[in-house]
Order: C-alpha cells, then structure tokens, then sequence
C-alpha cells in the first residue's frame, strides 16, 4: 500500500514538471485582467462587457484528424486589429486574452507559431525575422507584422509566408478559402492575389457584419461558387454586445436557409458554415451538432429536400411555418441539442395534413408515388423512414410488398395517378387482408414519449447524467507541449518541446496501477462508511 | 393511447425544459476547452475507468447503508 502511494506520488511529482506549462499559460489570465483594468478604469467590475466587445471569432473546418488538429489550432487563436494599426492574437483555448498595450505576449505568439510550425513545416526562424524588429524587449511582446489592405482599413494575417501557406493547404485540399470584408457601406467578398484556377480564395477580415450583409454576402458567394466544395472562414463581430443572434445562410438559388451554431458563452456567439463534398468534420468546437452536420450533408436547403417535394404536397402549403418554427427554436437555443429537423419536417406536416383532413389514403399514395420512383433508392427509403409517418416495419413491409407483387414497376415518367390508385388499392387490401394496419398517422410512435422526457425537467436528469458521465469518456490525446523563452538582451527565443512518447509505454501498466489502487481506496472507503453505519 | 400521450404531451409543455442539458451542450460539450483538456487529462489518468468503477460502487455502497440503517438500527 505504502509502495504504491509512493509511486502515485512519484509519478505526478514527475508530470509537475511538464504540468508548468499549463499553469505558465494560465497567468495570461491575471495578465488579461490587469489589462482590463488599465482600459477601462471606470468599469472594471464586470470585464465580460469588455470581453464582448473584443471577441471576434474565425474558425476553420477541414475533413481529417490531423488537418482538424491544426485547424483547431488556428481556429484558436482570435486575430483583432485595433484603432492604432496593430493587432493582437488572440488564444481563445486557454480562455484568454492577451492584451497588452496593442501587442501580444510574446508566450502566446511563440505558441501559435510553434502551432503554425509544427504544422507547415515553415521554419520558425525566418517567420520570426519578419517580426524580430517589432519585438518589444522592455515589455517582451511582440508585435505583428501588418501588412495593411488601407483603402479596406483592414489587416492582412500573419505575414506573406503564412498567408500563402494557408492559400496553398487550401488549395491542396481542394477547398475553397472564403472570408469576408466589410467596406464602409456594403460587404464585399474580394478575390486574393493569388488565383487558383478553379476555386474562390479570398482573404479578407475586420467584418463588422449584421444580419442583412452577411445574407447578401452569402449570395455573392454562393452564387458564384458551388456550394460544395467551400470553406467559409467567419469572422463576426456583434456590435455593442447585442446578443442579437446573427445567422449564416446557406444559399440554394433562391432562399436561404438558416444555419445556427451557438457558442456557450453568454455573448459570443460563434459561427461556421462548412459545406464539403466528402464529410463533414467540425472542428471540436461544434462536434456536438450532428443533427445540424446531417442536415447539411444532405442539402444546401431544406426548401430542396426532395423529401418535401416528394410528399406531393399541395402548392398551399405553408412553408413559412417551417421557417417560423425553425426561428423559433433558434431563439429558444434549443437548437443544439434537441431539436432535429426531421423531426421538426415531421410535426410540420403532420400539423400540416391534420389541419387540411387530407386523408391516409392520399398520404399513401404520395409515399407510393416515391417508392415508385425510388424503389431502388435507398437514401430516399431512408428520408421516408425518418419522417416517421410510417412505421419502420409497415414500411419495410410496403415495400417487400411492391417489390414482390410487381405493385411498383419502376419509371417514374409513365406512371400516371390512377394507376398508382389502382395500385395502390391493390396494396391496401393485401395490407388489410393480412390483418395489418397500413397507416398510422394519429396513433404516436413510443420513441415520442422518451424524447418527451429526456427534453423535459425533472424527468431527464438521468439522461443528463448520462451526458455529464459521457463527457469523462473523451479519446485521449498525447499532449504536444512547447515552451518558448525569450532570451534576455537578444531577439531569439530558446526553443524547448516536452516529448512524452516515453510515455506510452508505461501508459497501461500505470493505468492498471490507477485502477487498482482505485479500487483498493473504494474498498478502504466501502469498509469505513460501514463501519460508520454500523455503529 | 391517444389520450395518454395527449396527457404526457400537456404535462411536458408545463415542465421547464432540461437546463442541464443545455447547460452541457453549450458550456461543456460546446467549447474546445472542456473537451481538449479532458482529452489530456484522459491521456495521463484513465478518468473514465474511474467513473466506471465509481457507477458500480455508487449503487451498492447506497445499498449496504440503505440495509445498514434499516436493519441494524438500535
């Protein structure tokens, strides 16, 4: 017992070391908050007002796990420029901002381009000539080099190297890199200098943007652009700390329709639009909306969703109810974590076919008409199914029944409504002659009540503590640590990286160490709250 | 059946929403911070065995005092 206590003690005494690191970074914090109070000296009680102010957000989002892995790096990181030409880097990680007199500190620049580095393969060294003669050796900040865009009053990143960095990784992808400006009085989206042959790269920043200008922003772009196949780097910035809830639209020819991602804090909101041929990988900021990431893959516009227009539905069908409700759920920010869209297509038109009595029948035979069409389509089969206007296993049996009785023959074009009637009565009275319901449109499925009471307090507190007890089970990730010191009375820093691949190979034995003596403890606890009880 | 999702329909439109859900998906699972940091945090301590371990102690820890208070009680 004493041996392993010895050791547990030993190996954490080991890991202070490298856990420095973080407790170094973590002083950026008190660093920030003193920065607070020299600026805003008259109201530095609730530093949140400022730090609303000052949050922009710029995120990337690329397809796989070491490209996310950068991305997330960069996507960390929070470029502001401000009145006097300068600007700051921003790490949005650590919870932080650095500000310091319009410079950046000089341990969070040497991270991020430890990041960028690392990445790129770009030499840390001459990245850091192109800033050296900004360094700030009185204060050991440095400052970043700006290339000023002046007739856009705006900042151009980095610096050419790392600029033409991001445009060629792009590029290599086959993505395209979009950003917005904003002018004085309209929103531009500008082409870069460097072109590349088929795709949109654009780099601008500083966007103060409302609502109506991203909108027509998006229109530009999209309309010249495929959808597919673009990356759309945000950069907002909410004027005043309004929490108005400014919306990325995606655009499909003629409406848009709304994309919401809601960052937790109170006022930043943060925002991406990603749109790839291949998948759909958020950086992890967003990983907990694949309803909204499934939506997305499946169609610029749910105006589009063949779904919908399969269901045949009347030309007076009110569409802008899925719109309002839709709306509403944004603003209720319910929208993360519950609210899927098939579901809410489902209550639309379910309300929908109440309200007008459109019977079974006719409901039937639009799905008919679909399996008809479709009959060998299975993503369509699918949409169907998530629509849950029929059970899974009705429709399976619908369509065994087509497939066998030769109800559906196929051809979409030849298929004229009254012999999908006849046909479809034909299916009606082996569906009844075998004693099975075929619709089932007013009795609810069962799943309904157990989203009921996971959505709903107090009933949903175990699926809660499901959700809490979810987070621990995260994939571990070896951590890539840096550390940076500038060197006293010099212009280099002394580069350092702690490698922990030594280890992985302790890692399981310690692992099974921990769990022992865990349980061990559990035990020693289990004996003494006994003992306690009994007595 | 009708009726009795009818009745569970207007119960939940009384209840207050899950805010620890919410509160989850947006303070927890919505930043980077939480996630990356209890990535490492797992790298270096196996959490979620702990957590395991722990839910299986929980339940029959409370049972033994639950029995304990009931049937040594003087």
């Amino acid at each position: 017992m004493k041996n392993l206590f010895c050791f547990i003690l030993i190996f954490f005494t080991l890991f202070g070391a490298s856990s420095l690191v973080v407790h170094a970074e973590g002083s950026w914090y008190d660093e920030w908050l003193d920065t607070y109070d020299e600026r805003n000296p008259d109201n530095n009680t609730n530093y949140d007002n400022f730090k609303k102010d000052l949050m922009y957000y710029e995120g990337i989002v690329i397809n796989s796990n070491n490209e996310s892995q950068f991305m997330t790096s960069f996507a960390n990181y929070v470029v502001t420029n401000v009145d006097d030409g300068s600007f700051y880097l921003t790490a949005i990680q650590s919870g932080v901002n650095a500000y310091k007199n319009g410079s950046l500190s000089a341990k969070g620049f040497v991270t991020f381009l430890n990041d960028v580095c690392s990445y790129s393969g770009i030499n840390y060294q001459s990245l850091l000539k192109e800033t050296a003669s900004d360094l700030n050796k009185d204060k050991g900040y440095f400052l970043i080099p700006t290339l000023s865009l002046s007739r856009l009053n705006s900042v151009y990143l980095y610096n050419d190297e790392y600029s033409n960095f991001i445009r060629g990784y792009m590029a290599d992808k086959n993505l395209t890199f979009v950003s917005i400006n904003k002018s004085d009085n309209n929103t531009q989206w500008v082409s870069s200098s460097v072109d590349l042959s088929s795709n949109y790269n654009f780099v601008l920043y500083n966007s103060q943007l409302t609502l109506a200008e991203i909108e027509s922003f998006y229109r530009d772009v999209v309309a010249q652009s495929n959808v597919y196949n673009t990356v759309v780097v945000g950069n907002f910035y909410l004027n005043n700390g309004t929490s108005t809830n400014v919306r990325i639209d995606s655009f499909n020819g003629s409406s848009f329709s709304q994309v919401y991602f809601q960052y937790g804090m109170c006022y930043p909101r943060w925002y991406c639009l990603v749109n790839t041929n291949d998948s759909y990988s958020f950086v992890p900021l967003f990983k907990n909306v694949s309803a909204l990431t499934n939506y997305l893959a499946g169609n610029s516009s749910f105006y589009s969703n063949p779904l919908l227009k399969d269901l045949d539905l009347p030309d007076d069908f009110d569409y802008s109810r899925l719109q309002q409700i839709i709306d509403n759920s944004i603003h209720n920010g319910d929208w993360i974590n519950s609210i899927d869209l098939q579901k809410i297509i489902n209550v639309c038109v379910t309300d929908y076919l109440e309200s007008i009595n459109i019977n079974t029948r006719d409901i039937l035979l639009s799905i008919q008409l679909g399996l008809i069409d479709n009959i060998n389509n299975e993503p369509y089969l699918k949409q169907i199914r998530d629509l849950q206007i029929i059970n899974n296993e009705k429709l399976d049996i619908l369509i065994e029944l087509i497939r066998n009785g030769g109800i559906g023959s196929g051809g979409s074009g030849s298929i004229n409504l009254d012999e999908v009637s006849e046909r479809l009565d034909t299916i009606i009275s082996i569906l009844n002659k075998h004693n099975l319901p075929y619709i089932d449109v007013d009795s609810p499925d069962l799943t309904d009540f157990t989203d009921l009471l996971m959505d709903k307090f107090p009933f949903s507190i175990p699926y809660d503590i499901y959700l809490i007890v979810q987070i621990l089970g995260v994939e571990p990730v070896k951590p890539d640590m840096h550390i940076g010191f500038p060197i006293m009375g010099s212009e280099q820093v002394f580069l350092t990286s702690v490698d922990l691949s030594w280890f992985d190979s302790i890692q399981p034995l310690l692992f099974w160490f921990i769990d022992l003596g865990y349980a061990i403890f559990l035990l020693m606890l289990s004996f003494k709250i006994i003992e306690g009880v009994r007595r | 059946m009708s009726f009795l999702f009818n009745l569970i329909n207007w119960i939940a439109e009384l209840l207050p929403d899950s805010f620890i859900s919410s509160w989850i998906g947006s303070h927890l699972l919505g930043t980077a911070q939480a996630s990356v940091i209890l990535s490492y945090v797992n790298y270096f301590v196996p959490v979620n065995h702990l957590a395991f371990m722990m839910s299986l102690w929980l339940p029959i820890i409370s049972a033994v005092i639950v029995f304990f208070l009931i049937f040594n009680s003087k």
